[in-house]
């Protein structure tokens, strides 16, 4: 019985904090333009229909072993979904110069998407360097290997590909900027 | 289609893209888009460019 009512605190505690970060989301967005919140709005719509295939995905990989996938393994997929949907909304996102304030420059989020990507780049290659070193016959590799690291791989993958679009920005802002001054 | 009397607007007045994009609250990109024909901006926007640039919208928005 306790434990019921604690889940129905949480429940409910959950959804007051949606949404007070839905309204607070709102008033955060009045920063930026009319055309960003346009391009804001496409990112997420592309971002939760990559999100709902890939799960569908999962569900099929799931299936596919009769719904007796490790839990790790489970974990470790619905890392990549989240990880490639964010990473379709950021690059939509700054192709289209909708998550900077007006006239902020991309350059500024650089250093950090650099330092996120090298770090998780670090602690896959860590990651697969001790499971190396381990005796695994096939299927351990399979399944340590291939689901444990790739959580790790999947959190480099998105801030590096941000670096490498926010690189390409600035590289057409640049010629952008040198049309304009012509 | 490109938005010539924007831009020819905005040389007269010796405004930059940054420079108008500030008057107006908007980012650069936004007045970028506007000048290409990438983006159709609202009423409230036109307003707020016409005000910067001392324009009517007929002057800058309206087709021929």
């Amino acid at each position: 019985m306790i434990s019921q009512i604690i889940a129905i605190i949480i429940f409910y505690g959950a959804l007051t904090a949606i949404a007070i970060m839905i309204v607070k989301g709102k008033k955060s967005k009045e920063k930026y333009d009319e055309m960003q919140q346009k391009y804001i709005g496409n990112a997420y719509k592309y971002a939760y229909s990559t999100a709902m295939a890939l799960i569908f995905g999962c569900i099929i990989i799931d299936a596919n072993v009769g719904f007796n996938l490790p839990q790790y393994s489970l974990s470790s997929l619905l890392v990549w979904v989240c990880a490639i949907s964010f990473s379709v909304f950021i690059i939509y996102s700054i192709w289209h110069d909708a998550y900077f304030l007006p006239n902020q420059n991309c350059r500024n989020y650089l250093g950090l998407t650099i330092g996120l990507s090298v770090l998780y780049t670090v602690l896959f290659i860590k990651g697969l360097m001790k499971d190396y070193g381990n005796d695994l016959d096939m299927s351990t590799l399979y399944e340590i290997i291939l689901f444990r690291n790739s959580t790790n791989a999947a959190l480099a993958l998105c801030p590096a590909l941000a670096s490498v679009f926010i690189i390409i920005k600035m590289i057409k802002e640049k010629k952008e900027e040198a049309e304009n001054d012509n | 289609m490109k938005n010539l009397r924007l831009k020819s607007a905005r040389a007269a007045k010796d405004l930059s893209q940054d420079q108008l994009a500030k008057l107006c609250n908007v980012s650069r990109q936004t007045i970028s888009a506007i000048e290409k024909g990438e983006y159709n901006p609202t009423v409230k926007l036109c307003i707020a460019i016409c005000k910067a640039l001392d324009k009517t919208l007929d002057e800058l928005f309206w087709e021929e």
